[in-house]
């Protein structure tokens, strides 16, 4: 319901002390740590960078990284229960935190091995070089330690551009050379020469001209074929290695647990020593700050008390210019709607919480622009499974599952009224109307809601103004707008009911729009041009501010998108519903259809819960924040234990 | 010649057009996804998200080239017959959808884009990419209406 009073809090010490006080602190989950500002603040800054980084911490990061690695190696082989975390208690992660043994020797048992995988398989690149090669002289016989000069004639082995193997024909090289073609791709044709040494060096010259080029295959022994064959074999060797060290990973999957909450347990103590670096410490003390709620704060002085009778704690109001995190307070319902504002922006801490008056405007809002019964059952039942399964941690997933759980019954009711179960319509009087059909009402209904929707924004923007003290704010920069569109607004439902309906509605309406509106129209052009030095200016704004009325009427008509995206469910289901009515004649088909019924509703459901889900949240943040919202806060963010594998109970 | 041609041409147009444009659309969102994806494997799910944006213009096209042949009777096997004059009306409703669809598919590529760019430095700020290309998106959304509300009423005779 409301943004929470926050203390700034002194704790003081023994260095001695230090770690059970901030151990103590992140157990009790209230204080969020901040940096010490000294008076003399150049001075301070200078020394913070020549602080050195803990080496507790860079340890202790270094072997959370380790662990981290480990488990991404052995999580292919390791068999989860259940979709949730394990669930471990405090003590437990750190005694199994503690067997320090345990956790050195499976680190160092996966380095070895990892090092033994690199050089095995960087000899397997190596024989892969080998083999490309020397692919292209496989078919020659000879071993290749005996190419190159002999006492009569020399032999070369070597390739031409695919292109000029046929000019080679042409060539007058006579008989004192033998060639034979070994290989040839889809560039290159490999060749391989004898030649009499008597007149090697001619025709050399004219095989190059031709675009000859030798290879040079010396630091080989043996045929070609033999030594590719050797290399597959120790490839072959390799392999089996390979897999023998890469064995152990599937053997460790035992310990995989051990070393998630080993990991765990480093990166609790990775938090604590993170905050304790914003510390100020003398020889023997030290000194921390933070902000805590101020309703904990008795209940952090008693801990502290209970723990140490050395230290000291203190507490005081936030100064005017200090920035406060922001701490909500809201009910269970409202709470996981804190997820669509936190997107956009979590509230000014001395601002005002908006989530419990926009909850059930997104409600009814996502509920609407799916519209389909089934659907909502379908999302309900499948948030709240998910929930169940996975039982995530209080988060923004918990939050946004929770909004989707609660928008499937708003999208049972709409769907019902609207008469669409899984886009099939039932009998005649079981529904109110299909939007379909009547396209008009229904964007009446949107165009409604958009109203109200927007009036509740002013509303609460004379209240905010109001608590702030600007009353007289209030009164002429909101009240006024509030009287004007209203006015409008009863004018519009007086001319268009009788034109779209044919519904009689009462004269006395349209006096009271027309008064109204005139009303608000003389009180804005009174009041908005009042900053303005001279009547004129203040006559001349006041009338122009009435210009803003087609941002009013731009925002009513932003909710047709209830009507167009409800209307896009409806006629996706529609298009599948048709397919598989088709597909209905007989057997075969029918397995067809009904597994193109599933994947059809569910690709529809998938596509238009996200679009559903954005556009909502785009009319509360346009439409609905534009009218009144102070954002620009941060969430508060105590020292706590966090932990990303197991969870804690 | 009877209006049966001119209908036809408006659905086969809503579809392939404003299909073009979500092609391109999700094609361009691909690309960089799959830059920021070679880097760091665990933004998948985010920039898949990012990447389905600009199809939902196809499926607008779709959704208006459907309403036209049912009403048509394409499914029903008969086609109904249609005078030129709202052959050429229903074609011409389902032209928001078609030239809207395809230029805020690729508009809301180049945002989704920009997103991924957003997700790969700040992946917690998913939520906010999001956001700006599907603000992209309401146009197509009120040109669907629009279509919709046109190829629905125009009379089939």
């Amino acid at each position: 319901m409301s943004i929470l009073k926050m203390k700034k809090v002194t704790i003081g010490g023994l260095k001695s002390e230090k770690d059970d006080i901030m151990y103590l602190l992140q157990r009790m989950n209230v204080m969020e740590i901040t940096e010490i500002v000294n008076e003399d603040a150049d001075e301070d800054a200078e020394q913070k960078q020549e602080k050195e980084p803990n080496p507790l911490l860079l340890s202790v990061h270094k072997t959370l990284s380790d662990i981290d690695q480990a488990l991404s190696k052995i999580k292919p082989f390791y068999k989860k229960k259940g979709l949730a975390k394990p669930e471990y208690k405090l003590e437990q992660v750190n005694s199994i935190g503690n067997e320090k043994e345990r956790l050195d020797g499976l680190l160092a048992k996966i380095s070895s091995a990892e090092q033994e995988m690199s050089e095995l398989r960087s000899r397997l690149s190596a024989n892969e070089k080998i083999v490309e090669q020397l692919k292209p002289y496989e078919a020659l016989s000879v071993p290749v330690e005996e190419i190159g000069r002999s006492s009569s004639a020399t032999s070369v082995v070597g390739f031409f551009p695919a292109a000029s193997a046929k000019a080679l024909e042409g060539l007058d090289i006579g008989e004192y050379v033998y060639y034979e073609q070994l290989f040839e791709d889809r560039d290159n044709a490999y060749f391989f020469f004898i030649i009499h040494n008597y007149v090697f060096s001619q025709v050399m010259a004219e095989l190059r001209n031709i675009g000859f080029a030798t290879a040079d295959l010396s630091s080989y022994k043996g045929t070609p074929k033999s030594i590719m064959e050797a290399c597959k074999k120790e490839d072959r060797d390799i392999q089996t290695k390979l897999d023998g060290a890469g064995k152990i990973y599937e053997e460790m999957a035992g310990d995989y647990e051990f070393l998630m909450v080993s990991a765990d347990y480093y990166s609790i103590q990775a938090q604590r020593l993170e905050s304790e670096e914003k510390s100020d410490n003398t020889k023997t003390t030290f000194f921390i700050t933070g902000w805590v709620v101020a309703s904990n704060v008795n209940a952090l002085k008693q801990s502290l008390e209970n723990l140490s009778p050395n230290c000291f704690i203190e507490d005081r109001d936030p100064a005017d210019d200090e920035f406060i995190p922001t701490a909500l307070k809201n009910n269970k319902i409202v709470q996981p709607y804190e997820a669509v504002t936190d997107l956009y922006s979590p509230p000014d801490a001395r601002g005002f919480d908006p989530n419990s008056v926009m909850a059930p405007f997104f409600f009814i809002l996502i509920g609407m622009m799916i519209t389909d019964a089934a659907y909502g059952i379908v999302l309900t039942v499948a948030s709240l499974l998910a929930l169940k399964l996975m039982k995530p941690e209080d988060g923004m997933m918990t939050r946004i599952l929770k909004v989707v759980a609660m928008g499937g019954i708003s999208t049972l009711f709409w769907g019902a009224l609207f008469g669409s179960w899984f886009a099939y319509t039932p009998r005649e009087g079981l529904y109110w109307f299909s939007p379909m059909n009547e396209p008009l009402l229904a964007l009446v209904i949107c165009y409604g809601l958009g109203v109200v929707h927007l009036f509740a924004g002013h509303f609460v923007a004379m209240y905010v103004a109001i608590k702030d003290g600007d009353v007289a704010g209030a009164f002429m920069d909101t009240f006024t707008w509030i009287v004007w569109y209203a006015g409008l607004t009863v004018m519009l439902v007086y001319g268009a009911g009788p034109m779209l309906f044919g519904i009689t509605v009462p004269a006395v309406l349209w006096q009271i729009g027309k008064w109204m509106s005139i009303a608000g129209a003389v009180s804005l052009i009174l009041t908005q041009g009042r900053a303005k030095k001279n009547i004129i200016g203040k006559f001349i704004s006041g009338v122009l501010s009435l210009y803003d009325t087609s941002g009013y009427l731009s925002d009513v008509l932003s909710y047709s998108r209830l009507y167009a995206l409800g209307l896009s469910t409806g006629v996706v289901g529609m298009v599948f519903n048709t397919i598989v009515g088709m597909l209905m004649g007989n057997p075969i088909g029918m397995v067809f259809g009904a597994i193109l019924f599933v994947f059809g509703h569910t690709f529809n459901i998938a596509i238009n819960v996200l679009g559903a889900y954005v556009h909502t949240s785009r009319l509360q943040y346009i439409e609905f924040y534009g009218k009144f919202y102070q954002d620009g806060g941060e969430r508060f963010n105590p020292l706590s234990l966090k932990t990303k594998h197991i969870k804690l109970t | 010649m009877n209006g049966q041609v001119f209908a036809i041409l408006g659905a086969a147009l809503s579809i392939t057009v404003a299909g073009i444009g979500s092609a391109k659309g999700v094609n361009i969102v691909g690309e960089a996804g799959a830059g920021v994806v070679s880097e760091d494997p665990s933004r998948f799910g985010q920039i898949l998200v990012l990447q389905a944006l600009p199809g939902t213009q196809g499926i607008y096209g779709l959704l208006i080239g459907f309403m036209v042949m049912l009403n048509l009777g394409v499914l029903a096997g008969e086609l109904v017959p249609v005078s030129v004059a709202n052959g050429l009306m229903i074609m011409l409703g389902c032209c928001p959808i078609a030239i809207v669809g395809l230029l805020s598919a690729l508009y809301q590529g180049r945002t989704a884009v920009a997103g991924v760019g957003l997700v790969a430095k700040r992946p917690e700020e998913a939520g906010k990419a999001i956001v700006f290309a599907v603000m992209v998106e309401t146009y197509a959304v009120l040109a669907f209406l629009g279509s919709f509300l046109m190829v629905f009423f125009i009379p089939y005779v």
